[in-house]
């Protein structure tokens, strides 16, 4: 039983061999190495040291994080030398833990929202038991964000294997997949996007779950005929609050240990406040009811089914991560020799969207590629315009305000 | 100037904006993600350049990996 942790720490810890806890733990995440010029070796040290920063209690900030990973006096070093003395322990530290772990999302303001989570907050909608052990999961998320995180705790409190798929080329993927006997994935419609349909199926996959993203009844049937023995399960999730939904069918459904937490008002889904992490006190007032901005249609009010249309803001959602729009003009705009700028989302057939921007220049220097350098160094890949176009002026609403829809 | 050399200037336009270093050249072989180091967001900009220049969606019925499948889309094959 190679994926056994318990089983291999035990053994080893039997047999008088020195373990030290990076080995435990590396046994549960796993990257394969690639040897290529574009791999996210990150993610295991980045993953391990979230793991260590729950059994210290330490409130840690995923951007923190990222730099701890590269650091020698890593927190993992630490949880090394005090070594906790079974596998069962580690696990009960972490689930003791009150540490918070602290993401940033766009707010409506323009300005990024931070939100802390409790463990238990997070693993909410984690599911532990027997039926879960002999998952082998592959991990198809970016660490930092929401949906990466729910997938690591899945399967780190059932002692799963997790191979990191992340970005990684289709043909390395399809190599673990079959490689590893992998049983689970959970990803954006775009990772699907890019690697279904396969040459071959393959079986092993029982589980697999889109989030973060629209997808559409075409992508299914192609990850159906990849993985003809998976479930495929759509997944309702955000920054704020974490998983909320699945469902196997068209439509999602509120269920009875929810229906006092969620309600649909004016078409739009709001979430109770029990249900969202920590918003820092300077982000204003949280009211009772957090408003999504994700707009739904009840299907049937007798069973609760319903299913997400639009969005009610401007946010755009590209390759599952959502931008504002105003947070991104706010930063060119603050480019020496740029007057204005203007984004949108334009539908592509990988991201789902891409960004665009417009852009009114000062004097006629800087090009396309001088702007997207600067950007570089300020915003996210997925927040960076990825064509821009150059107007003489932008058109504006009657307040002012820039044009939304084109 | 061919296409493979049009395709090139493409290729460059994204790695640049990337702040990666421009290429000299590109081989049928290539792999787009594995040579050339694109991740999804390079994949999805070349892709539109691409329908820009050539008027094709090279992605439209399928995943583009290699240099010469988007060659083949180009040339209508």
């Amino acid at each position: 039983m190679e994926n056994k942790l318990e089983e291999i720490f035990y053994f080893n810890f039997k047999e008088n061999t020195k373990l030290s806890y990076s080995d435990v733990l590396n046994h549960v995440i796993q990257v394969e190495n690639i040897e290529t010029n574009y791999s996210f070796s990150s993610t295991k040290e980045f993953l391990l040291n979230l793991i260590a920063s729950l059994y210290y209690n330490t409130n840690i900030t995923l951007q923190d994080l990222n730099k701890v990973s590269k650091n020698e006096k890593s927190l993992l070093r630490l949880l090394d030398v005090n070594r906790p003395s079974s596998f069962k322990q580690l696990l009960d530290g972490i689930n003791k833990s009150t540490a918070k772990i602290i993401l940033f999302t766009s707010g409506t303001t323009g300005q990024p929202k931070e939100i802390k989570h409790s463990l238990s907050n997070l693993i909410r909608e984690v599911r532990i038991g027997k039926k879960f052990e002999d998952n082998v999961w592959a991990f198809a998320y970016n660490p930092t964000h929401m949906a990466g995180l729910q997938v690591l705790f899945q399967a780190f409190l059932n002692a799963n294997s997790l191979y990191d798929v992340f970005e990684h080329p289709k043909d390395e993927v399809v190599k673990i997949l079959g490689k590893y006997g992998i049983t689970n994935i959970s990803a954006t419609p775009t990772f699907y996007r890019l690697l279904v349909p396969m040459k071959h199926s393959v079986l092993s996959l029982r589980n697999v779950s889109l989030g973060g993203e629209k997808s559409d009844a075409n992508l299914h049937q192609r990850i159906k005929e990849s993985f003809p023995n998976a479930k495929i399960l759509n997944i309702y999730a955000s920054t704020e609050a974490g998983t909320l939904f699945s469902t196997s069918g068209k439509y999602f459904k509120i269920v009875s240990d929810k229906s006092e937490l969620v309600k649909i008002v004016e078409g739009e889904l709001l979430i109770h406040k029990d249900l969202l992490g920590e918003v820092n006190k300077n982000e204003g007032n949280i009211e009772t009811w957090y408003k999504t901005g994700d707009l739904v249609e009840i299907v049937n009010a007798k069973t609760n089914e319903f299913i997400f249309t639009s969005r009610k803001n401007e946010m755009i959602n590209v390759g599952g991560n959502k931008v504002n729009p105003s947070e991104i003009e706010a930063v060119i705009d603050s480019i020496e020799g740029i007057e204005k700028a203007f984004i949108y989302g334009k539908p592509n057939s990988i991201l789902g969207n891409m960004l665009y921007a417009r852009v009114q220049l000062k004097n006629k220097d800087l090009t396309e590629i001088q702007i997207k350098r600067i950007l570089n160094s300020k915003l996210d890949n997925f927040q960076i315009p990825r064509r821009i176009e150059f107007v003489e002026s932008l058109s504006l609403t009657r307040t002012g305000k820039l044009k939304r829809n084109l | 100037m061919n296409k493979m050399e049009e395709l090139l200037i493409l290729v460059n336009q994204v790695l640049e904006g990337n702040g990666s270093v421009a290429i000299k050249s590109i081989k049928e072989t290539d792999k787009l993600r594995e040579d050339i180091g694109f991740d999804s967001f390079d994949l999805a900009e070349l892709t539109v350049r691409i329908e820009e220049a050539f008027e094709v969606d090279v992605f439209e019925d399928g995943i583009i990996e290699v240099i010469s499948e988007i060659l083949d889309k180009i040339n209508g094959k």
